[in-house]
């Protein structure tokens, strides 16, 4: 046990100092992106791979969440905080929109109805100009300070490990637990969870809910650390990354939304050596499919054997309740 | 006194009338068998009474109470508790989780018990735990299987599995859908023991089931479908014997003859 | 008034029919896996550019350059989507899941794909099928030739498929298939075959549309990336998925939708109306328009 304490504290210890390390702000900035599009695989993993209710537009969420904040703040003067809460609760607002379909559809008739979900959102942030400012963005987001300190990249960086800390042990008590039981029961069979007494749409409402506010929450901060936004940042193929993200991940695995997003993201930095310039985002996104393809349960669990193999299994194999 | 009552409960898919104005009761801490030719209707009529089916017409009462097209989860909350023709497990779920997930509604705790992981949610864990535990040892599954997927069980076990899932409900009204099908002798021998000690504990079942020697072997009352329709009932002796009932198990010219 | 729904109703007939033979490839999946493909709209994309390398960068004839690249994308179906992808997944009896998000990457990877050997400027497509600038004019409506094209292709698509379903052994075979694997496959018909032939025939007609898009689009990565292809998967979910012939009319029924409520709403909203019309079908008549073929 001891040994296993030493390797999380290694992990920390990395994740800490790698602002420090690395000193190139514009990289803690992209490593800032990548934990935002975490937070978002993070919801994924807990409503498609632990509920079972497909989503290809959360994209969608995470616009709603940027211009939600952006603009309670740059309009109605709202304080940053209370912009972050506008912009999850509204979002859950949506997710309950988005979650009825599902009491009917499942599979690809709701993936269907996902993607035509995000779409409708994005046409509207587009065209209603007079809220939005429709292609041209909204530009002067003020920043995050505390203290009358501005917020630079580092401290963004700080704030998010933080962030996806607390995220990742809320979705670790929701999935251990009763809860995160009737999720699992509904996706493997729906049919059979309701005749065990679950109502699934109360959960499906949930996971929807949860993987929304996520959503929420990251398009904030994203609408903060960037100063601007524009709708370019939430089409189709944003959604596709995040659930690409997610599976790269690990979908069924608590962890994989927060190794999955950097991976993404990283990737394409590794073949942008000279003479590859045209090569590196083909090599990247082949990378992604091959792992898809032939690893289904994604990167985290073998993460998680190198860990074990490094620093010892844990004591309790697997330990129902015990936290 | 009936637990259960259907009143003219007609269930018809399309132009198939599956069920066809079946008046069914089924007395109170008894075990009633639901037999008839393959196609009779038996499986649909389980499908209606656990609202798996939307019945055309007809009624539902249960312990007294209209139930007709309640959502699943509410007959199952309700006290019916029920099992599949083919089974149907978790793919995913350990044999003790798959039980837990029955036990859902006991545990009388909500999102943020656990969120924060409280006092209340943990003694809930352990008391459910508990419980499935106990009702996975009257299935006849030890310690051994616990932590195991529940797929991965040999046949007989799965079924069991099953049968511990559904009991998890606390039901009032045990449905089982051909439980032997499939099932070896040792396997056969040990159902019998359970649907036994089942009733036992004053858990009402309806058993739908091919194997005759299991039906004589347990129920006390016994209703014949054929043709989604009541073609008689009784004690199982008598449905046995009675003419009708084995020309339609044999076909009119078998019978004849 | 009249000229205006004649005029509308024409331009949005022929979009709508190409959104249908997406459709049709949609249905030819369908019908024999029972899974969707979200690289389905790369097969137009690939279509175009094959076609467009055959005939303008090789100076190719026009019916062998057609004939060529509808041939390498039904090949690139049966090799890559069928042999790798949906085999491993299959494989290992990976759910639908998977398969949605294995086709989704595919897609993406093909767009950059296509960045890296074609380049990211869209080519103009030659005026094979007329030019914009002369169309057709019959009493005040115009006609663009190229929408007689569309409509010629369709038809002589409808015409050939339907041949092949109902006279063919093959195509009952793929029929049976389609219907029943188990009892396909007691038949002694080999259902691995028709599964490729039906990977082929979804991928080849796609690019069929895709070739016949690329007037309007160009040959540009906008075919693949774009929402083509959702409309694509709305005309086969409206017509029934399980219908071929009732994505035509899924398509045309968008297509219209579209030109009428640019007219009489707004074009920005153009695209919101086809994607609550897909959802208003996929709640309330999920199973389509049509019934089986």
């Amino acid at each position: 046990m001891q040994r296993r304490k030493i390797g999380f504290l290694i992990i920390a210890l990395l994740v800490v100092l790698y602002p420090l390390v690395i000193g190139d702000s514009y990289k803690v900035y992209i490593m800032n992106r990548s934990l935002i599009h975490a937070i978002i695989a993070m919801g994924l993993v807990t409503q498609v791979g632990f509920a079972g209710q497909i989503s290809l537009g959360h994209a969608a969420f995470y616009g709603i969440g940027a211009y939600t904040t952006s603009l309670t703040v740059l309009k109605l003067g709202f304080p940053i905080g209370l912009g972050f809460l506008a912009a999850i609760l509204m979002c859950v607002i949506f997710s309950v929109f988005l979650s009825v379909p599902s009491f009917k559809l499942s599979g690809f008739f709701l993936s269907l109805t996902t993607i035509a979900f995000g779409h409708i959102v994005w046409v509207i942030i587009v065209n209603w100009q007079s809220l939005t400012n429709g292609p041209l963005g909204v530009f002067g987001i003020p920043g995050l300070k505390l203290f009358g300190i501005k917020f630079n990249n580092t401290h963004y960086y700080y704030l998010l490990v933080a962030t996806i800390a607390l995220l990742y042990l809320f979705i670790k008590r929701i999935t251990n637990s009763f809860i995160g039981r009737a999720f699992m029961a509904m996706r493997d069979d729906e049919l059979a969870a309701e005749c065990s007494g679950i109502n699934t749409r109360n959960f499906k409402l949930l996971a929807f809910g949860i993987s929304a506010g996520f959503a929420g929450l990251a398009g904030a901060f994203y609408a903060h650390l960037s100063g601007f936004i524009s709708p370019e940042s939430f089409v189709f193929a944003e959604s596709t990354k995040f659930v690409g993200m997610a599976v790269t991940g690990g979908l069924r695995h608590l962890l994989g939304g927060i190794i999955g997003a950097p991976i993404v993201t990283f990737l394409p930095e590794l073949f942008r050596f000279p003479g590859w310039e045209t090569y590196y985002m083909m090599a990247a996104t082949f990378i992604i499919l091959m792992i898809v393809v032939f690893m289904p349960d994604g990167l985290a669990p073998l993460f998680e054997k190198g860990f074990n193999k490094i620093f010892g299994e844990r004591d309790d194999v697997k330990g129902g309740s015990s936290e | 006194m009936n637990i259960l009552e259907t009143k003219g409960l007609t269930k018809s898919f399309g132009g198939v009338t599956a069920n066809s104005d079946l008046d069914i009761n089924i007395e109170k801490g008894s075990i009633t068998g639901l037999i008839g030719p393959n196609g009779s209707g038996k499986t649909t009529f389980i499908n209606v009474v656990s609202g798996v089916h939307k019945a055309t017409s007809g009624r539902v009462i249960f312990n007294g109470q209209d139930i007709t097209n309640f959502d699943k989860h509410k007959i199952a909350r309700a006290g019916i508790a029920r099992t599949f023709q083919t089974i149907r497990l978790f793919e995913r779920l350990s044999v003790l989780e798959t039980v837990l997930v029955a036990r859902h509604a006991s545990f009388g705790a909500k999102i943020w018990d656990a969120v924060f992981s409280t006092p209340k949610l943990k003694m809930a864990n352990a008391r459910e735990e508990a419980r499935a535990k106990e009702l996975l040892e009257i299935v006849g599954l030890g310690k051994q299987h616990y932590h195991q997927m529940g797929n991965s069980l040999p046949y007989g076990y799965r079924r069991s599995l099953e049968i511990a899932r559904a009991l998890a409900l606390e039901p009032s009204l045990l449905l089982l859908d051909e439980p032997a099908a499939g099932m070896n002798r040792e396997e056969f021998n040990f159902l019998q023991d359970i649907i036994l000690n089942v009733k036992q504990q004053g858990i009402t079942i309806l058993l739908v089931e091919h194997t005759m020697e299991l039906v004589e072997a347990v129920v006390d009352h016994c209703v014949v479908l054929n043709y989604g329709q009541k073609l008689t009932e009784g004690p199982f002796c008598d449905c046995e014997s009675d003419p009708r009932v084995i020309e339609a198990y044999l076909g009119k010219e078998e019978a004849e003859c | 008034m009249l000229q205006m729904v004649l005029q509308n109703s024409i331009s949005g007939m022929a979009m709508g029919l190409l959104y249908g033979v997406i459709g049709i490839g949609v249905c030819l999946f369908w019908q024999t896996t029972g899974l969707i493909n979200f690289a389905h709209i790369s097969s137009a994309m690939l279509g175009a550019y094959f076609f467009y390398t055959f005939h303008v960068m090789w100076n190719l004839p026009i019916v062998i350059a057609f004939v060529l690249a509808v041939a390498l994308v039904a090949l690139y179906g049966i090799l890559i989507l069928r042999g790798v992808v949906y085999r491993q997944i299959m494989g290992r009896k990976g759910g639908r899941l998977e398969f949605i998000v294995a086709t989704m990457m595919l897609n993406i990877f093909l767009l950059n794909l296509t960045i890296v050997l074609w380049g990211g400027v869209p080519y103009p497509f030659p005026n094979i099928f007329g030019s914009p600038m002369n169309p057709l004019r019959i009493g005040g409506i115009t006609i663009q030739h190229h929408s007689l094209w569309v409509l010629g292709f369709t038809v002589a698509l409808v015409i050939g498929l339907n041949y092949f379903f109902k006279r063919t052994l093959t195509g009952k075979a793929l029929r049976a298939t389609a219907q029943n694997k188990d009892t396909a496959s007691l038949m002694g018909i080999g259902v691995e075959k028709m599964t490729a032939l039906s990977f082929a025939m979804s991928t080849g007609v796609t690019a069929i549309a895709g070739i016949l898009l690329a007037p309007i689009y160009f040959v540009s990565v906008e075919l693949g990336g774009g929402i083509i292809g959702i409309k694509g998967f709305a005309s086969a979910v409206i017509g029934g998925l399980t219908n071929p012939f009732g994505a035509l009319v899924g398509g045309l029924l968008i297509g219209l939708t579209e030109n009428f409520s640019v007219f009489y709403i707004s074009s920005s909203y153009r695209d919101v109306i086809t994607f609550v019309l897909l959802v208003f079908f996929l709640i309330a008549r999920p199973q389509g328009l049509f019934k089986k073929m």
